[in-house]
């Protein structure tokens, strides 16, 4: 796949799991190269700044602190290395963190061998790799999202109540009717219609109306 | 006893309805010794007044009213039975007077606190009633040379047993706000403690187990690499590596269950995001601003809204919920709705949904918030939970 093996740093603060990666990745030796490793993120910064790796592969938790704060200071200090971030938490809110601080990708601790390296090659040659159980995740809850599934305007940010208001708006109501129609306050109506216009990006009942039925909120 | 024993009838009247106001104004200690203190000075023609009272050990009296300078020393000046003038008069249920030198009365002793050599004269008298028997102890002191009198000594002692009652209606207030506020204290260190230690839990799974099983199932990928694949022993690795995966998962779900690790590494409004995916049976959309607050007040309402999903879940028949997270300057506020059957909140909810209630009720108040609950029949259930600050950590 490549002319030379990718070089690794190892970043995990539990010395048994640096030392089940490295034997994992020893029978790749074509392919990925383990240059160095650190047990802590200050430790880390300096073994990343002297072997100028190709891909750092670093634990999400390390004690006392964070892999994700790790994984942005090294991506704005090294831009042109890589960070795979290595986590035993199938969790999506990890997921989109680690895109946020500049990973290359998430993957999940329970990964083989055969994968982590492709992995690896994968995320050096500049693309970005997600666990697959976990992108699959993250698709569908996308797609149910886009289909509305939820209520009217749940894409656009609006909440049940305030996608119920704008309804309420759309049909023509006043706020005093709308407030009847859902049993609340004619002070929260008019608070949650100050947030619909927040997040429709306009600033009266016309552009709210024309608004949602531009993005089709209510067929 | 024919009246309190005041000459004019009409001071006497007077100063029978003030210690009838003093007595009826509340259960609260403090107030009634101070105005007690008040009217027996005005009463009795003296410049200060003390009043002491028991201790719930029944072993020292604690100055518990005085008339001003020493009003601010309520609750400082302690003297154990038998010490000073006010301790004799409380071990032998006696009153005491003396008119001058009172340095030279062995049963004196001086308090700097309580302006000693300022006043020439004083009494002293038990302060007590038949059914509460001795509450305190009651003083006067006059800065000028004064002879009590029987009749002073009479009219204090009255007034010390119109109060008795009252004010060891006051001692029994206290006590028990005092054990309330104990048992409060009490479920916050229990909260705390349980939090800690599954905080403590995860942490060692995490640290110990999860990572131990991880680099075995790394381990075993190797192994089963360096053998040949349709050999016996390499079918057994591959086995074992699937079980290392099942165990781990096991450990996650543990793990998750005790303290979710996303709540320490990316605070609540993610935290609250995975708790709405991990409901399976409704589905939990989850809107607001992210915001970092003190760690306990991002349990507690971590807690609450698990709650109250819960509730969604068995209880709502919704088919949709919400979580809401808004912080502004001044507060933060979480709510949890759903669209299901709601319920009266007159009637009385069945008995797991009232302990749900009151335990969230809890959670919020012991970060200093409080939980309001909205529902109705056919009109779906909110409970928000407010909490005061916005102090990001």
């Amino acid at each position: 796949m490549r002319g030379r093996p990718v070089r690794v740093v190892l970043i995990d603060d539990h010395e048994l799991v640096l030392e089940g990666l490295k034997a994992m990745l020893a029978r790749f030796t074509g392919r990925v190269r383990v240059v160095g490793e650190a047990a802590s993120a200050d430790d880390a910064l300096g073994v990343v700044t002297a072997l100028a790796p190709d891909v750092v592969l670093c634990d999400v938790r390390l004690r006392g602190s964070s892999g994700l704060d790790l994984c942005r200071r090294l991506t704005e200090q090294h831009p042109e290395c890589r960070v795979l971030l290595l986590s035993v938490y199938e969790d999506e809110q990890y997921l989109y963190q680690a895109l946020r601080v500049g990973a290359a990708g998430y993957l999940l601790k329970r990964v083989g061998g055969e994968e982590l390296v492709r992995s690896l090659e994968l995320a050096c040659a500049g693309e970005t790799v997600v666990d697959p159980t976990l992108a699959a995740r993250v698709a569908s809850s996308a797609a149910r999202l886009h289909s509305q599934e939820f209520w009217p305007g749940a894409r656009l940010g609006l909440s049940q109540r305030e996608s119920e208001v704008l309804g309420g708006i759309v049909a023509g109501l006043s706020n005093r009717a709308i407030a009847t129609q859902l049993v609340i306050g004619d002070e929260t109506v008019k608070s949650h219609a100050r947030a619909i216009y927040r997040k429709l990006g306009v600033s009266d009942r016309a552009g709210a109306v024309a608004a949602a039925l531009r993005e089709g909120v209510f067929r | 006893m024919s009246g309190l024993g005041l000459a004019d009838p009409e001071r006497e009247n007077a100063l029978l309805t003030g210690i009838i106001e003093a007595i009826s104004a509340g259960p609260e200690l403090g107030p009634l010794a101070a105005s007690v203190a008040r009217l027996i000075v005005a009463a009795t023609a003296t410049d200060i007044c003390f009043v002491h009272v028991l201790d719930d050990s029944d072993g020292a009296l604690t100055l518990a009213g005085a008339t001003p300078p020493f009003d601010c020393q309520v609750g400082r000046v302690r003297l154990a039975l038998g010490e000073g003038v006010s301790g004799w008069v409380a071990s032998r249920h006696q009153p005491a007077v003396i008119a001058e030198h009172k340095e030279a009365d062995p049963r004196y002793r001086y308090f700097p606190e309580l302006g000693g050599p300022g006043y020439t004269s004083m009494a002293s008298v038990p302060m007590a009633s038949r059914p509460a028997g001795l509450v305190g102890v009651l003083n006067v002191h006059t800065r000028q040379r004064r002879d009590f009198t029987d009749r002073d000594v009479r009219l204090l002692t009255s007034i010390g047993s119109l109060v008795a009652g009252a004010m060891h209606q006051a001692r029994l207030h206290r006590r028990l706000a005092a054990r309330e506020q104990a048992a409060e204290r009490f479920a916050e260190q229990v909260i705390a403690a349980q939090e800690a230690e599954r905080q403590r839990l995860a942490g060692d799974i995490h640290d110990g187990i999860t990572q131990r099983l991880v680099s075995l199932a790394y381990h075993l990928d190797a192994a089963v690499a360096a053998l040949p694949p349709d050999e016996v022993a390499a079918r057994e690795l591959r086995r074992a590596r699937e079980l290392t995966d099942l165990t781990l998962n096991e450990a996650h779900a543990a793990i998750w269950g005790l303290r979710p690790p996303v709540l320490e590494d990316l605070g609540l409004a993610d935290g609250l995001a995975s708790l709405a995916r991990s409901i399976a049976q409704v589905p939990v959309t989850v809107t607001g601003t992210d915001c970092r607050l003190p760690e306990h007040v991002e349990i507690a309402l971590y807690r609450i809204a698990q709650e109250a999903l819960q509730n969604v879940v068995k209880h709502a028949q919704a088919s949709l919920a919400e979580v809401e997270l808004r912080c502004d300057a001044s507060r933060t506020t979480l709510r949890v709705s759903d669209n299901g059957q709601g319920f009266d909140l007159a009637a009385r909810p069945g008995d797991e949904t009232s302990y749900g209630l009151r335990s969230m009720a809890e959670r919020a108040e012991l970060v200093g918030g409080r939980l309001t609950v909205a529902s109705r029949p056919g009109l779906g259930t909110s409970v928000t939970a407010t909490v005061p600050g916005r102090s990001s950590r």
